[in-house]
């Protein structure tokens, strides 16, 4: 059976194919992609502190940092995967998920190596979790290359996603801006664990973000995931702040982050800091990575999640991962009736009218277009 | 090919009083039984566990270039000194089967001039090839890539043995998992080599403390960048505790002709001097406690604090001796400290 990663490979292949673009020899070098990192300072004895992740990983000379995509060149940062992409895709956009922002658009989805945690669940970890010397059929695509491949595949939308966007930021950055010079929108699928300068300065040229908020305890975000709750919740809290558009995924792990109690809390720490409109999504986990002793997510706990949120008072509440599921259609919060119904990342019925309900007239939050 | 029990037993052998060395007050009184108990030949010339030969010579680099015939003949001294008979042949043929396949991990990340010599590992394959007939395209010296060790020159040793970069032959399809390290280990050190030698660089670490034997095999996996928080501990303890490394690891052979003994890993001309050394030893753990010796007297000579004042001790070392990890002594009072002098070597 194909990996995950194969499939990417071959997906992005073919699209460099397509495109004229060639992929780059197995034996392409990191040092080939430098570019210089945008935030960090410079240090005695020709180390640098990274300022892009909240980590700011204080980086000796020929080191990396945690996301192993930036390393310290004689006291100068750089990161090594400017261009330099581990997986290409054109996905549906409920595929990231994002079900309120442009509801069956096509997103050309980009992601480089490297991510600044170290989940141990990690679906991509074949790409996460790697350097980028190690992706051996990495494609080549500049910020204007995106741009005009996104066009070229009728994709209104470019998603940083698989891996962490946060450590290819720079590229992230330039896509976003190449996108918008041609029409095309930006999202961003991430951890959330940025710092605020770098975020402020992004978020003009994004136009929705996705958070993986993977559990309301530091002690899980630093057990598995060596990370920092803190700071995710900070993001969360600065994108809402900014206006843009912004999904909530939680992925629910058996046994680790399932507990009703830590669901409530998430969901009431959404209610009281974000508010009853945005969409929480429930993600099923599967084993994967370090944790495959863990068994699927049991569908009552699913079930579970969601009553849990609903109860809360959060009005757009989904359940992802789980096939047949009756949670992935946008319910209208006022008259209970499916304004967005769908069938996995196929949307079957639309019952929007210029963002509101069509059989009730309430006003549904969301980009619909 | 040396299987498990008999590198288990190796590595629990008996320590044996060799004249000229510090002998350890803390010997165990169980491996000691152990070793009475073993009546072979080859088992009589196994190191012992905690012995760490530390051979000096000033004219192993003169004039900022290494010696050759020098760092031959130290070498030849330390492993004669590791071996209870004196005799460096016994050391290799105790630890090695002339059908081994023999990875050397090497380290080149700080660049040529504070990468592990050509010479020295040359020296080492030779010795490997004359006692044992392993043949050269059977001793494969690796680090993380190609470019790395054509950097530091040892692609040009194709006589002597194969260079090979983990970038060329790639890693693992699945990470292995050992405590809070999970990690895709070198296809050279999971697939191909049936016994490594660890031939590490002795240098300072901002993070870690101490880069010597058991920080080398960062250089072993995928994710080393994962694997640098809280002082790199106890993920150095846990790399090296995954089959791959325990079951294979043969012996060390330090490269301290260099020495960084602040600002590293990466070479930092003012903070590394000529040390002339090579250290031996079947124990990374003791090796690196010794090697943490050596660096702290460096830092005393130099004027500069302690790694234990500045809080950068490498507490690796204590993690990597707990009877989770089980991997050598990390006492300096338990551990044997031969010194070989220029004369001997």
């Amino acid at each position: 059976m194909m990996n995950r990663r194969e499939a990417l490979r071959i997906m992005g292949g073919g699209l460099a194919a397509g495109l004229g673009l060639c992929a780059l020899p197995s034996c392409a070098s990191a040092a080939g992609f430098m570019s210089q990192a945008r935030f960090y300072d410079r240090l005695a004895g020709l180390k640098v502190k990274c300022r892009l992740c909240p980590k700011e990983c204080v980086v000796g000379d020929r080191e990396r940092g945690f996301c192993g995509v930036r390393e310290n060149r004689g006291g100068a940062y750089y990161t090594l995967v400017y261009g330099q992409c581990a997986a290409v895709n054109v996905d549906p956009i409920e595929k990231k998920p994002l079900f309120h922002f442009l509801p069956g658009a096509s997103a050309f989805s980009i992601a480089t190596a490297g991510c600044n945690f170290d989940c141990k669940d990690c679906q991509n970890w074949e790409i996460s979790q790697a350097r980028p010397e190690q992706i051996k059929d990495a494609v080549r695509l500049l910020p204007k290359d995106v741009a005009a491949a996104a066009r070229r595949y009728g994709a209104q939308v470019i998603a940083y996603t698989y891996t962490e966007p946060v450590v290819f930021y720079e590229y992230m950055f330039d896509c976003a801006q190449a996108g918008h010079a041609l029409g095309v929108r930006s999202v961003m699928i991430s951890n959330g664990f940025i710092r605020p300068e770098p975020m402020q300065k992004l978020l003009p040229h994004l136009d929705a973000v996705k958070i993986d908020l993977k559990s309301l305890s530091e002690r899980f975000y630093k057990s598995y995931c060596v990370g920092e709750l803190g700071p995710v919740l900070d993001t969360i809290r600065l994108v809402k702040q900014s206006g843009k558009w912004m999904e909530i995924v939680y992925l629910v792990v058996p046994t680790l982050n399932d507990s009703e109690a830590e669901i409530r809390k998430m969901c009431e720490w959404v209610r009281g800091n974000l508010g009853t409109q945005v969409p929480v999504h429930f993600s099923r986990f599967y084993p994967a990575y370090q944790l495959k002793k863990l068994p699927p997510t049991p569908y009552e706990t699913m079930e579970r999640c969601w009553k849990i949120a609903r109860a809360t008072g959060l009005s757009f509440v989904y359940v992802g991962n789980v096939p047949g599921t009756p949670h992935a259609h946008t319910v209208c919060p006022k008259c209970g009736k499916a304004v967005i119904k769908r069938s996995g990342y196929e949307i079957l019925e639309r019952n929007l009218r210029n963002g509101s309900c069509r059989f009730c007239g309430t006003r549904i939050p969301g980009i619909w277009a | 090919m040396t299987s498990r029990r008999r590198f288990l037993q190796i590595v629990a052998g008996a320590t044996v009083a060799v004249s000229g060395c510090r002998q350890s007050s803390n010997n165990r009184s169980a491996s000691a039984a152990a070793a009475a108990e073993d009546k072979s030949e080859s088992q009589r010339t196994l190191p012992p566990p905690h012995r760490v030969v530390v051979c000096t010579n000033p004219q192993s680099v003169v004039g900022g270039e290494v010696n050759a015939p020098t760092i031959e003949a130290m070498l030849a001294a330390a492993l004669g000194r590791l071996s209870p008979t004196g005799n460096a042949e016994d050391v290799l043929r105790a630890l090695f089967a002339p059908d081994d396949v023999v990875a050397v991990k090497v380290n080149c990340l700080a660049g040529p001039p504070l990468s592990s010599h050509v010479e020295l590992v040359a020296a080492l394959a030779r010795r490997l090839t004359e006692t044992l007939r392993i043949p050269p395209d059977r001793i494969l010296v690796y680090d993380r890539t190609a470019a790395e060790l054509q950097a530091a020159g040892f692609e040009e040793h194709a006589n002597d043995f194969r260079s090979v970069g983990s970038d060329q032959v790639g890693y693992d399809r699945e990470p292995t998992v050992f405590g809070q390290a999970g990690s895709c280990y070198s296809q050279i050190v999971s697939q191909m080599a049936t016994a490594i030698i660890n031939v590490p660089v002795l240098k300072d670490h901002d993070l870690a403390g101490l880069s010597a034997a058991l920080k080398n095999h960062f250089g072993s996996i995928h994710n080393p960048n994962k694997m640098h928080t809280d002082h790199c501990c106890p993920y150095v303890a846990d790399v090296n505790s995954a089959p791959h490394i325990r079951e294979k690891h043969r012996l060390v052979v330090c490269d301290a002709l260099w020495v960084c003994y602040d600002g590293g890993p990466g070479y930092k001309p003012e903070t590394t001097r000529a040390y002339g050394g090579i250290l031996t030893s079947i124990d990374p753990v003791a090796t690196d406690a010794v090697g943490l010796d050596i660096i702290e007297k460096l830092r005393r000579e130099h004027g500069l604090p302690s790694l234990s004042s500045l809080e950068r001790a490498p507490r690796y070392l204590q993690v990597a001796a707990d009877r989770d990890h089980a991997l050598g002594e990390a006492d300096l009072s338990a551990i044997e400290v031969c010194h070989v002098s220029a004369e001997e070597a």
